[in-house]
């Protein structure tokens, strides 16, 4: 399966990336800002996004709306701040699959994505 | 021997009647009803002649027969006229009672003529064919025509119908007592009618019972089998002779009626052997019905008659085949059939024997009737039978199904027994669960069995039905509501992990708001949710709230508890220095002076004089104030001195009015929380002290102690060093006030003597004086009191500060006071609102002080004087008096 | 309550006095009460108070006081006992929304209740916290006091 890493914050990239690891997915892109988030999304169809809520550019929520627009089928996990509890369950609203809430563990990013796999 | 003759003399008539030529029927006993059947004593003759009605008409060349006889045998299918001649020889004399005469039944129609007079006809003999041919002739004998002993002749002239039965071809001839005759006639009907009565009655029975059971087929063509039977019977006896219905349509009737018979028993039979209509019984049906319109619509007897013949009766003969048939088939396995076997074979051993004896092939008693209702009785009771077992069984069943239903019955209440023990213990743990628990429908609606603590924890009753949202509106923020919604419809969907949804519960702790008492309380709620799957659809959730505002209020008594704590200890570090004992004094006297304080201000009201309450108040917090500077507690000493500078704010400021002194209220309130600090502090500490068996001091150790303690704080605050010399110190017993009091005035003085009188350690040295310097407290007695001295070797009294601060206060004139003696000036110290230390200091300098000393020495009756040296000493000198 | 919100909060009720009856209150030397102790007299319009602080404000006042009172607003009426009740509700009313303009938005404010002595004991209905403070008022020579009790 195909997955867009979008934050921006660089290292949480690189975690996300290399915790992934072991799950049998291809990174088709990274992005740290909502807008080059929504270019790469069109480019590669991915069926996983994980999400950071605070972008510059794009935010969070507005990239997925978008998504959302073009594929609901697609598997979006938001990435929030522990404090943003309503941001996420509006996300969820919105048809997020599932969410994790910054700082993250491997273990819970790995929950997560099994989660999502249904693995 | 009468009699004898009378016997010998009929039977000799007998012998002798045929020497006269014709046969006789020879009636020896008018009071005798004399049967005639087959005596060959009638005369027959083809032919109409009116001659032949005569008694004298010569008959010896007719045929001679006997009775019951059709004319076939002489005449063939002859259906003319034929005449019937009966010569009759009565005794002599005339008859009592009228004779009759009854003359079988004759085909079809009759005129009988007696001795030549016509005595009765029946039937048409004129017009066409059917009138009267299954009628019992019965006609009355005319006495008059009677001729006694001689010769008489019933004459009858018959029109025939039937080859075969034309004529007086059947039944009984009789002659005697006409009333004899008739009521043997008519009982035989009236018999006859019982039977049809018997037929109605079952019929009609078997009707009610098809009324009630329309299943049951069997009944209504049993029942309407009989009523025709009933029906054909009644129009076959003589009534409708007697009552003159028309023979025509009784006869067409009675014929319909034998096209049906046979058919409704055999669909009775059908119906009661649970035999399917096959296409051959429905033939049947439709052959059998058909005849039955065909008469209907039809108006000719010869044609009723032949159908009957030879379409109806053959027909009787396949139904009853077919009848017999079904009824075979089933001897083996059912008692019925075979009871019915029998009984129709009965029935068609009677028919037959009838046939036969209709025939005359042989004499014999006519059957069919008691065929009849043998056959129709045994089915009644077969049927009846049938019932009886069927309701016997209904009741079988009736028990066995009330047993069953007593079991189910059973059964069941245990079941409800157990589901309403169930129903007891979750009754019982949601009535003393400690945690809100319910069900929240789709719609959000709360379930009706919520636990009682719900109410509880909501504070709000009626909660059944309730939408949750409504009622969290009420509590929380409404920007909180939408997670609420969010999160409870996410919850419900099912798409997201619950594991991980509830690490988004908006709810997981929230702080609200409910309305109690005259206020809010304020609450801490913790819920949790859980998906409830009914039948792998998610239906419900769970909801648990927990109420944690005792868990919170804990958390928080724990934290003020540790910032009193570090309070605490803080005062603790300065209370340690003290004697408990001291301590508990200086509880008690401050605790006095503040209520003398509340007291001041509760009785003020709306006076007018507020600089002077004011004033008041501050001598008491001074006072406060000195006493807590002196035992070095420095958190209350400072607070007291915060009062002291709101009331000096207060009595300097302009229109200062009442409520202006709310900001003194605040700053006591202020004063009185260390206050209440201190006194469970030394509550507790005495507490341990007594345990440890502390030896208790004496007034003047206290008091001394008190001495020694402000002193030597006042001497190191402001860099003095001084000793204390209480030698000559001995007070005379007293009560608490009066020690409190003495107390209070040597600590004043005392205190004063060293922040004005002692100087420093370095003026003293330039003055060559010792760096120490040194108060002395000591008594002397007196005859009514005692003198308490307080000296110190300081530097006096300063008049010129004194003036100079008297004039900066403008309470006096400058050139006033340069007159006034110096004496007085010094005594101005003890004046309020004068202080000639230069800085306002916590331990003294408000000037008040001494003022309060002067106010309490004049106020116990005592004096006070002072006398001093420059730069040598200072001595106070006051009196108490003894009372 | 804060000394400058309570002197707001007196200032308001005297206002109120001057405003509708064109008499000012006379305010006495305020005092300090111990919580089990409170001042009741005939009728008392109690409010509650909680959120930041907690506790109970009250006006309390005699018949005649109210009576002059509602003479005074409503001239030419006939006094009943409901009707002075009816008063020192309202004046509980004014004190409430007083006390809201005063303490602001983080104060819950509960509706005024009414205490007359025929309510028996009534002292134990007042949920007032130590410390309280007592301001006796007079009007037109007619006794009352406003009872603050709020603990921070």
């Amino acid at each position: 399966m195909k997955v867009l890493i979008v934050d921006d914050s660089e290292i949480i990239r690189e975690a996300i990336e290399k915790w992934l690891g072991d799950f049998n997915l291809e990174v088709v892109g990274r992005a740290g800002d909502g807008r080059k988030a929504l270019e790469l999304y069109k480019q590669a169809s991915p069926d996983i996004v994980t999400l950071d809520i605070t972008m510059p550019e794009i935010d969070g929520l507005s990239v997925l709306d978008e998504i959302m627009k073009i594929n609901p089928e697609t598997r979006v996990i938001i990435i929030s701040a522990l404090s943003a509890k309503e941001i996420a369950l509006s996300a969820l609203k919105k048809g997020a699959r599932s969410f994790l809430q910054k700082p993250f563990t491997k273990l819970e990013l790995e929950d997560v994505f099994r989660e999502i796999t249904g693995g | 021997m009468k009699k004898y003759s009378l016997i010998s003399a009929a039977f000799l008539l007998a012998f002798i009647f045929p020497l006269y030529g014709a046969p006789s029927v020879i009636v020896k006993d008018y009071r005798k009803d004399l049967i005639f059947n087959n005596e060959k004593v009638v005369l027959i003759q083809k032919g109409d002649n009116p001659e032949y009605r005569e008694l004298s008409f010569d008959d010896s060349s007719w045929e001679k027969t006997s009775l019951p006889s059709d004319w076939s045998s002489f005449y063939g299918d002859w259906k003319g006229i034929c005449w019937y001649r009966i010569h009759v020889r009565f005794p002599s004399g005339l008859p009592e009672k009228g004779l009759g005469v009854r003359l079988g039944i004759i085909s079809d129609a009759d005129e009988t003529y007696f001795n030549g007079t016509l005595i009765g006809k029946s039937g048409s003999i004129d017009s066409p064919p059917v009138s009267a041919y299954d009628k019992i002739r019965v006609y009355e004998l005319p006495t008059a025509l009677i001729r006694p002993g001689e010769d008489n002749v019933i004459a009858m002239r018959v029109r025939g119908l039937f080859p075969g039965e034309s004529g007086a071809f059947s039944n009984d001839f009789r002659i005697g007592p006409y009333q004899d005759i008739f009521w043997n006639y008519i009982s035989k009907e009236i018999f006859d009618l019982i039977f049809v009565v018997i037929y109605f009655v079952v019929g009609v029975y078997f009707g009610l019972f098809f009324l009630r059971r329309r299943q049951d087929r069997e009944n209504l063509f049993f029942s309407l089998f009989c009523v025709m039977v009933g029906n054909y019977l009644l129009l076959r006896t003589q009534f409708k002779h007697l009552f003159n219905l028309d023979f025509y349509t009784v006869k067409k009737i009675e014929y319909m009626i034998l096209s049906l018979l046979v058919i409704l028993f055999i669909e009775f039979i059908m119906f009661y052997f649970k035999q399917k209509h096959r296409l051959y019984h429905k033939i049947l049906i439709v052959l059998s019905i058909i005849p039955f319109f065909m008469i209907l619509f039809s108006g000719s007897f010869i044609f009723w008659d032949k159908l009957n013949l030879w379409y109806i009766q053959p027909l009787w003969i396949v139904l009853a085949g077919t009848g017999i048939f079904i009824l075979i088939t089933r001897f083996g396995k059912n008692n019925d059939a075979r009871l019915m076997g029998y009984t129709i074979f009965i029935l068609l051993a009677s028919v037959i024997n009838d046939i036969l004896v209709t025939r005359n092939i042989y004499q014999f008693t006519r059957m069919t009737g008691y065929g009849f209702f043998f056959f129709i009785g045994s089915i009644a009771i077969i049927l009846d039978n049938k019932f009886v077992r069927l309701h016997s069984e209904v009741e079988d069943l009736n028990v066995n199904l009330e047993n069953r239903v007593e079991e189910k019955t059973e059964k069941l209440l245990y079941a409800m027994e157990e589901m309403e023990a169930a129903k007891r213990e979750t009754d019982n743990i949601l009535l003393n669960v400690q945690e809100g628990i319910f069900l929240l429908d789709k719609n959000l609606h709360i379930g009706p069995n919520h636990s009682s603590m719900l109410e509880l924890i909501f504070n709000k009753k009626d909660l059944s039905g309730a939408n949750f949202i409504d009622i969290m509106k009420d509590m929380i923020q409404a920007e909180e509501i939408t997670a609420v919604k969010d999160f409870i419809d996410l919850f419900i969907e099912g798409k997201v992990a619950e594991k991980r949804l509830m690490k988004l519960n908006p709810l997981q702790e929230i702080r609200i708001q409910i309305p109690d008492g005259f206020g809010f309380k304020e609450k801490y709620l913790r819920f949790s949710f859980n998906r409830i799957l009914e039948r792998g659809e998610n239906v419900f959730l769970l909801v648990t709230v927990q109420d944690a505002t005792e868990e919170k209020e804990l958390e928080k008594r724990i934290k003020d508890t540790e910032q009193k704590a570090q309070r605490e200890m803080e005062l603790l570090f300065e209370l340690i220095h003290i004697n408990p004992q001291i301590l508990k004094k200086f509880v008690k006297d401050t605790n006095n002076e503040i209520k003398r304080i509340e007291e001041n201000l509760e009785k003020a009201q709306f006076s007018t004089d507020l600089k002077g309450l004011l004033a008041g108040l501050y001598r008491s917090v001074h006072a406060i104030k000195g006493d807590a500077g002196q035992l070095g507690l420095e958190i209350f000493s400072q607070r007291a001195h915060g009062v002291e500078e709101t009331i000096q704010f207060l009595t300097e400021k302009k229109d200062l009015v009442a409520v202006d002194l709310i900001s003194l209220l605040y700053s006591l309130v202020h004063l009185k929380d260390p206050l209440k600090e201190i006194e469970s502090l030394v509550h507790r500490l005495s507490d341990y002290q007594s345990l440890a068996r502390v030896d208790e001091f004496t007034d003047r150790e206290i008091l001394i102690e008190a001495i020694i303690q402000m002193v030597s704080r006042v001497a190191g605050r402001e860099g003095k060093k001084v000793t204390i010399d209480l030698e000559g110190f001995h007070l005379p017993a007293m009560n608490d006030a009066s020690l409190s009091l003495l107390k209070k005035i040597i600590i004043q003085i005392a205190k004063n003597s060293v922040s004005h009188g002692i100087e420093t350690p370095n003026e003293r040295g330039e003055k060559g004086k010792p760096e120490t310097g040194k108060i002395a407290i000591r008594t002397e007695n007196r005859p009514d009191g005692y003198d308490i001295i307080v000296h110190d070797d300081g530097r006096g009294i300063q008049l010129d500060a004194i003036l100079s601060k008297a004039v900066s206060l403008g309470k006096y004139d400058e050139e006033e006071l340069k007159k006034l003696p110096r004496e007085k000036i010094a005594m101005m110290i003890f004046d309020s609102g004068l202080s000639t230390q230069h800085d306002v200091s916590i331990d003294s300098g408000r000037g008040v002080g001494l003022d309060i000393v002067k106010t309490e020495i004049q106020r116990i009756g005592g004096k006070i004087s002072l006398k001093y040296s420059p730069d040598r000493y200072t001595e106070f000198r006051i009196f108490i008096p003894i009372a | 309550m804060e000394q400058q919100q309570l002197q707001i909060f007196i200032e308001s009720i005297m206002e109120y006095f001057q405003k509708i009856t064109g008499v000012g209150i006379e305010t006495g030397v305020p005092y300090l009460k111990e919580e089990d102790s409170s001042v009741l007299l005939g009728y008392t319009g109690v409010i509650g108070i909680s959120g930041k602080m907690r506790g109970a404000v009250y006006i309390t006042a005699e018949g005649d006081f109210l009576s002059e009172l509602l003479n005074t607003i409503m001239p030419g009426m006939e006094r009943s006992e409901s009707r002075i009740a009816g008063m020192a509700g309202e004046l509980a009313n004014t004190i409430a929304g007083n006390a809201q303009k005063v303490l602001g938005k983080e104060f819950l404010i509960s509706i005024p209740i009414m205490l007359t002595s025929a309510s028996g004991d009534a002292s134990n209905k007042l949920e007032l916290k130590a410390p309280t403070f007592v301001i006796p008022l007079k009007w037109k020579n007619h006794q009352a006091f406003l009872v603050v009790g709020l603990l921070k």
